[in-house]
């Protein structure tokens, strides 16, 4: 069944590339900016977009999204791949002809020493998702061409996993040379080839001639420009200087935009995999008491303020613990039945009441821990705070810099925050982390251990059924509803303008997806 | 067109058709200001012949010099505006020229001093470029030429070593050098006429000497007539063929420098002359002052400017303005009352007593000094920064070793010329400055390094009244508030209902009046705020007050009234002063003992009437000699041997005794060692070896 | 003149202390670092392993003392760090934005003196006419806008009648001289506006000063042309107090540009030090705040040459 879906697969790519064959041009320097820079160069140790904006370009990985069809998977630099019964090994064919840009031939050994690094890095080398491949236990090259990976334990999302954009497959030669090589220096077998980084300002890549996907990239070539101001990043994109931005405007700009270019430009919308939450410190009194945690919780009228809020903000959708419209995620339906999901918000607001009195502290006054970015922390902050007014809750918005925000955060010294649950992809194994216990969650701000959450996070996470995973991660979100430890307020809304003359690039509801431009060409 | 004026000769009267050279001719000069229109100069009429000089005298605001300016068309634009009059030079109306014409006039033909030789060139301009610029603009010369010419000038105003010193920079002169080279600008395209403005004012006597010699020997080698603007009734006299007296805008009196001084005709002229402090003449009880204040020239009174304060004042004097007519052959008054003036002079107006009381000798205590200082020495380091270099640190020697003692209710004299130290001791004695040595003994306690309470005391004790009135008043406190101060932080009062009621004796006392106290400094004239500054010092009930050139600011009626005062108010409080001042008149006329100091070292010590009738040291004696007295007669009589050269720099000064790089007697000896301040004879102590 | 040279800088150096004891200080006073900053700020789920690997990489785990005589011994040997974000050396960071920074402010400082002494001079001379109105305000509107904001206007104006804005990315002026002044001209007059009507307003009051001193009279009396008196006797002197304005104010360009280079997009020092500062990358705020004040001392030593060149009474020894 799965080498059909493959199959099915690799036609649907080629139906895509053969129907808008006909119309695409070559040539051409894609200008984009970016709001942010990357420090440096290592795909493995980088957390941000705007690493992937301008770096991602020059990689390849084992495998990518399917753009148009998104969360489905294709091969990347992998032709084909299967995965046994028992979900324990997954062989993956390599493609043949792939050259890195220094001229030297990629085999499966530059990606089993990649992999070795991500999971394994060796003294001095970071890397950030190693927790994610604990499951490897060994990873075999039987020839050039074939590249095999044994797991100790099932894994669900491994398929997700291998589509990573952070997984950028190195060459082995250079890693056993200098396991840091990647940190300086850009060599991958991607569409473009690095050509300049200049500090502060922009970011350029060519077209790699010697890409082993015939007539790609079609682009000439790259330039990613560095705009830390958004009024500067709005008036670029207006005056034609850059074509595109990909991490998002909000509804103001785009509606701006919109207005001085008309049909010059594009406008794409999607839910995206960034939400914010509310956490609470469970070390202190009274948030230990999950009738306080679950009144806090029921008091936000979620289906209002995502109306509300969506005009001026980025977030627009009401969603569980995964994003609304994944595949995995709660359909309508099941949200409503979750506490602080109810349509009637009179009724939630009077239980939200019963039970604040119930746990003694009918007159609650806390400080709301929130980080000092206007979109779209504040405006969230605000409306949460003024939600919890109408129960009788006083709360005092705390805003300090984002590096005072994560050390209090992180170190336990807030009442109630502000959190935001953001990630490359929807993946459950990704978003839940939030959620199960700290002693074994790095980014657990609640202070809390939940067995029967960590319990029902294992259990998903090596449930191959879809329908089955779907079942144990709605006990997951009713149970972590319930307690309230930490809970989604409204999810992000993705907003991406672009000029019309940009194409081959598809919206998806991640920005570190869908960025290796090799199929974007400019209509010129 | 410059040609004619370029091979001008320098002796020739230009002007066929008249006489004069200069005619001020009925000149009324207004300045519009916020507050109204000042009329500050109405009716002015005066005549200048080629090459002699006419003096225009009066005190400060009566409209001197801005009727000099006026003449030069440079008055303060847009404010001031010459509304009606003619002023001829050569024949020429200088108020119809063109500003283009003028302006070839200016420095060319008519040329002009100021008072102020500090601020008058230009600081950032050689000294050479700045005599040199008239040259090169109006004579069309070249360079080379403007500089040998310059070089030239420099010579003749006794600047030695020009060729250097045209290079150079103001600030590498001293005032009186500076006066110099601001009078070869003057000369430097042979003008027909110099107008000096206040030449000499701002230097000491002996500098003060010195220039007024040079100006008139080169108005009387080159033929350039002169227009002197000045206060000073000795300069008058020893200088002026003619002379103006002016008074609130208006001419008082005219006539020869010779017949004004011996027959004024004008009450005004009268007052002025009694007024002054003279070295020719015995100290009488009190001087004889014009009491009043000058009036507001926004709002002149009606009739007679003088008459508010005139002795002599009749019905008619209010009534109607005076005209200035001729009384005598070549004499006018403005006075109604100049003929009966000139049958039975001042005196028999009641403008004067006729035979001045003798002053009453002081019975002093001499049981025990109030003050007594011994061997005093303050020297100031003056270093660049951080002393990272040792070498960059030098040293005055501001006080040198003075020695002195003051009695109760007696007045000791300091004089000397600036730069001698004079102030370095008041604020050494006030304990303004820490004394490098020597010990000062106050009531008998040793107050050199006293703290603490002992400190308090002292200060309290100790007063002092400053040279400037305004700038010593802090200008956003009441005048009351002003006075009360320093007894309410001395605790002196019990309230401010006792505060109110001693500051309003206090001010009766100076002769100001209670409502007073409500004003503020900018609301009261010159000499009335320096009785609020009496007054503040009288408040701590002192002993002994330090007066640092009290009355050296104010004009000549103000001073004397000034100098009255305080001598009435030492007889009533007991008290004792230290009167600072580089006016040896004055100081003669307030001390009972003097103590000349040059270079921070004494040079004299004497009681008042032996130190001026028998001089010892030749420093004294050129002093002396320098002051102009106000009686041409006796200037016409006297040798006016001029002290050359000028005061050493006190970071440098001389080996030996200060003083013989200057002293007419000076030999080699002289440059050996210090001398010591000896008694000659009794009380009468010098410091010279040739005496 | 050399012995007054070394005087001042050795005087640097107890400043310079002082300076780098109060950065150092302030800089770790606030709570966070720039470990959780990077790994954290976009929710990545890193392992406080790696947290803690990276905070002893850094030198962060050594005690404040330490943190501060490693770097105080690496001045003295010429090493001013790596920058802890992005592992370069702090002068080459430095260096690749240290030339747009000079030549705004350089430019800026030539227009700001193009407009002030002129417009100072004029608005002085003709004071109270309609001259010295229209120059006021000038001056006064200069004062009230804020760089930036009219650096925002500047490129809003130039968008939508244009539908131009000045290229994104630095040109160095002898690579391509056009391309440079199309980009650095606009945040130059933007800031150059304020600087100049600080300087004119300076001007105009020192030059009215000046007409008034007693050395403008003594030149008028000598007969000189009215011009030659304000140009020759007027400016020069006035120029002293201007001098300072406009060094000060050059001092400042240098790192204070903070919005304005936000605005045009200038890889600057001022948008260096903004970002440095948000991500906490203490070597880098502390190299920079160190180049700001040195750059301070030096341009008020510059001023006081200036001085000395201006006005003669003034010669340090």
């Amino acid at each position: 069944m799965k080498r059909l879906s493959v199959l099915l697969m690799v036609a649907a790519t080629l139906a895509v590339s053969a129907g808008g064959a006909y119309a695409q041009k070559r040539g051409g320097e894609l200008r984009f900016a970016v709001s942010a820079e990357p420090p440096d160069y290592d795909c493995h140790a980088a957390t941000s977009f705007a690493f992937i904006h301008p770096v991602r370009p020059h990689y390849n990985t084992l495998l990518k999204f399917d753009e148009p069809k998104y969360p489905a998977v294709k091969g990347d630099l992998a032709e084909s791949w299967t995965v046994s019964k028992d979900g324990l090994t997954y062989t993956f064919k390599l493609r043949r002809g792939v050259k890195f840009h220094d001229g030297s031939p990629f085999s499966s050994a530059d990606v089993k020493a990649t992999y070795e690094r991500i999971a394994n890095p060796p003294e001095g080398v970071r890397s950030i998702r190693k927790a994610a491949y604990a499951d490897i236990a060994a990873i075999e090259t039987p020839d050039a061409n074939t590249v095999v990976f044994r797991l100790k334990q099932p894994n669900a999302s491994m398929l997700t996993n291998f589509a990573s954009p952070w997984d950028c497959i190195y060459s082995a030669a250079k890693l056993k040379e200098d396991p840091k090589f990647p940190l300086r220096n850009v060599l991958g077998t991607g569409p473009f080839r690095f050509v300049e980084h200049a500090a502060g300002s922009h970011w350029v890549g060519r077209r790699f001639e010697d890409y082993h996907v015939k007539g790609r990239p079609y682009l000439d070539g790259f330039r990613a420009i560095f705009i830390r101001d958004t009024s500067a990043r709005v008036t670029a994109l207006q005056a034609g200087e850059v074509l595109a931005e990909f991490r998002g405007q909000s509804p103001a700009d785009r509606d701006k935009l919109v207005k001085a270019l008309g049909d010059k430009i594009e406008v794409h919308e999607s839910p995206w995999v960034c939400s914010l939450v509310v956490t609470f410190n469970t070390e202190r009194k009274p948030f230990d008491d999950a009738r306080v945690r679950r009144a806090l919780s029921i008091a936000v009228d979620r289906w209002q303020g995502a109306k509300a809020l969506s005009k001026i903000a980025i977030v627009r959708h009401v969603g569980g613990l995964l994003r609304p419209g994944y595949e995995l995620a709660a359909a309508e339906k099941d949200l409503v039945q979750y506490p602080g999901y109810g349509r009637d918000i009179k009724k939630s607001r009077a239980e939200a009441r019963r039970l604040l009195k119930e746990a003694g502290v009918p007159n609650l006054k806390f400080k709301l821990l929130n980080r000092n970015v206007p979109m779209p922390y504040t405006h969230v902050g605000v409306f949460v705070i003024d939600q919890w007014r109408q129960i009788g809750v006083q709360v005092e918005h705390e805003l300090p810099e984002t590096r005072a925000y994560i050390s209090n955060l992180r170190g336990g010294n807030y009442d109630a925050g502000m959190d935001f649950n953001c990630d490359a992809v929807d993946d459950p194994n990704l978003q839940l982390a939030k959620y199960i216990s700290a002693d074994r969650s790095p980014i657990n701000y609640g202070r809390y251990n939940d067995r029967k959450l960590d319990a029902l996070y294992d259990q998903q996470k090596g449930e191959l059924n879809p329908a089955k995973r779907a079942a144990i991660l709605r006990e997951f979100e009713r149970h972590a509803l319930n307690e309230g430890y930490t809970f989604p307020t409204i999810w992000w809304h993705r907003i991406i303008v672009h000029w019309k003359e940009m194409k081959g690039w598809y919206m998806s509801p991640s920005h570190y997806i869908n960025q290796d431009l090799q199929d974007v060409w400019l209509d010129r | 067109m410059d040609q004619p004026t370029a091979l001008r000769g320098a002796t020739v009267p230009a002007s066929a058709q008249s006489p004069w050279l200069l005619e001020v001719e009925d000149l009324h000069v207004h300045f519009v200001t916020t507050r109204g229109v000042v009329r500050a100069v109405e009716g002015i009429s005066y005549k200048v012949r080629p090459g002699e000089t006419v003096a225009l005298v009066g005190e400060s605001g009566c409209g001197k010099s801005v009727s000099a300016l006026a003449i030069m068309r440079l008055l303060a634009r847009p404010a001031g505006r010459i509304v009606a009059g003619r002023i001829l030079f050569q024949g020429r109306n200088l108020l119809d020229l063109p500003e283009d014409e003028m302006r070839e006039i200016r420095g060319r033909d008519i040329a002009m001093i100021f008072q102020e030789p500090m601020t008058s060139l230009n600081p950032v301009l050689t000294i050479g470029f700045q005599i040199m610029e008239p040259l090169l603009i109006h004579l069309n010369l070249t360079e080379e030429a403007a500089r040998a010419r310059a070089v030239e000038l420099l010579k003749m105003v006794g600047i030695p070593d020009p060729e250097r010193r045209l290079d150079q920079y103001p600030h590498q002169f001293s005032g009186g050098m500076r006066q110099r080279v601001m009078i070869a600008i003057a000369l430097s395209c042979n003008p027909r006429l110099i107008i000096a403005d206040e030449p000499t004012t701002a230097l000491d006597v002996t500098i003060q000497a010195q220039i007024l010699k040079l100006m008139k020997d080169l108005s009387r080698d080159l033929g350039i007539a002169m227009v002197i603007i000045t206060h000073n009734l000795g300069i008058v006299a020893r200088y002026a063929n003619r002379v103006n007296v002016m008074y609130a805008a208006r001419l008082a009196e005219q006539g020869s420098a010779a017949d004004v001084f011996a027959k004024p005709l004008h009450p005004y002229t009268a007052g002025l002359l009694r007024s002054v402090p003279r070295l020719d003449q015995p100290r009488g009880l009190k001087l004889e002052t014009i009491e009043g204040l000058p009036p507001n020239l926004l709002d002149p009174p009606p009739g007679c400017r003088f008459a508010p304060r005139c002795l002599a004042r009749q019905d008619a004097c209010v009534a109607q303005v005076p005209e200035i007519v001729q009384v005598e052959p070549h004499r006018y008054s403005a006075c109604i009352r100049a003929r009966e003036m000139a049958q039975v002079g001042p005196a028999g107006l009641q403008l004067q007593s006729a035979n001045p009381q003798p002053p009453v000798r002081k019975a002093l205590d001499k049981a025990q000094p109030l003050m007594k200082v011994h061997d005093l020495k303050t020297y100031f380091e003056v270093g660049a920064g951080v002393r990272l270099f040792k070498s960059a640190h030098l040293e005055v020697r501001a006080v040198d070793g003075l020695s002195f003692e003051v009695f109760r209710g007696e007045t000791v004299g300091l004089v000397g010329e600036s730069g001698c130290g004079k102030t370095t001791v008041g604020r050494t004695l006030l304990r303004l400055e820490e004394a490098t040595a020597g010990e000062m003994v106050f009531e008998g306690a040793n107050v050199t390094r006293a703290g603490g309470q002992q400190l308090k005391d002292y200060r309290r004790k100790i007063q002092v009244i400053f040279q400037d009135p305004f700038s010593s008043l802090n200008p956003r406190m009441t005048i009351g508030q002003i006075i009360a101060e320093p007894m309410r932080v001395y605790r002196l009062v019990a309230d401010r209902g006792a505060a109110r009621a001693r500051v309003a004796e206090l001010l009766t006392q100076v002769g100001l009046f209670e409502y007073m106290a409500e004003r503020y400094p900018h609301e009261l004239s010159g000499g009335q705020r320096q009785r609020v500054g009496i007054a503040r010092a009288l408040a701590m009930q002192p002993s002994f007050i330090v007066c640092d050139e009290p009355v050296s600011a104010l004009d000549v009626s103000i001073q004397a009234q000034i100098i009255n005062l305080l001598e009435e108010l030492q007889a009533k409080f007991k008290l004792t002063f230290l009167f600072i001042a580089h006016d040896l008149a004055v100081v003669r006329h307030i001390s009972d003992r003097v103590i000349v100091m040059y270079l921070g070292r004494v040079m004299e010590v004497a009681d008042r009437d032996t130190l001026y009738a028998e001089p010892l040291h030749p420093y004294t004696k050129a002093l002396l000699d320098a002051v102009p007295i106000p009686d041409p007669e006796i200037e016409a009589k006297r040798e006016h041997r001029v002290l050359g050269g000028e005061v050493p720099s006190p970071l440098n000064p001389p080996q030996g005794c200060v003083f013989h790089t200057r002293c007419p007697l000076a030999s080699e000896e002289c440059k050996m060692a210090i001398p010591e301040l000896r008694e000659v004879r009794p009380r009468h102590f010098a410091a010279c070896i040739k005496v | 003149m050399l012995r007054y040279t070394i005087h001042r800088i050795l005087l640097m150096i107890p400043t310079l202390l002082g300076v780098a004891v109060l950065v150092f200080v302030l800089l770790r006073l606030m709570p966070g670092d720039i470990v959780e900053l990077r790994f954290l700020a976009e929710g990545g789920q890193v392992s406080p392993e790696v947290i803690a690997a990276e905070r002893t990489r850094l030198g962060l785990d050594k005690p404040m003392w330490r943190q501060f005589g490693d770097w105080m011994t690496g001045i003295f040997v010429g090493d001013f760090g790596i920058s802890m974000w992005t592992g370069r050396p702090v002068v080459d960071e430095i260096a690749s934005r240290l030339e747009l920074s000079m030549q705004v402010a350089l430019m800026a400082t030539v227009f700001a003196i193009v407009l002030a002494i002129p417009l100072g001079t004029l608005s002085a001379l003709y004071k109270d006419s309609w001259i010295d109105q229209v120059i006021r305000l000038f001056a006064i509107a200069g004062l009230a806008v804020p760089s930036f904001w009219l650096g925002m206007v500047i490129i809003l104006v130039l968008l939508l009648n244009f539908n131009w804005i000045p290229p994104l990315t630095y040109t160095p002026i002898y690579e391509d001289p056009w391309t440079n002044l199309s980009q650095l001209i606009w945040p130059a007059i933007a800031v150059g506006y304020r600087y100049s009507a600080v300087a004119t307003r300076m001007m105009r009051s020192t030059i009215l000063d000046v007409l008034q001193e007693d050395y403008i009279r003594t030149a008028r009396a000598k007969g000189v042309f009215e011009r030659l008196v304000v140009a020759r006797h007027a400016m020069r002197n006035a120029m002293l107090p201007v001098v300072t304005v406009i060094g000060l104010e050059f001092a400042f360009l240098i790192g204070g540009l903070v919005v304005t280079e936000q605005v045009f997009n200038l890889n600057g020092i001022g948008k260096l030090f903004v970002e440095t500062v948000t991500r906490a990358d203490y070597t880098m705020v502390q190299a920079l705040v160190m180049l700001v004040a040195t750059f301070f001392i030096l341009v008020n030593f510059v001023v006081d040459l200036l001085y000395a060149a201006l006005d003669p009474r003034i010669r340090y020894r």
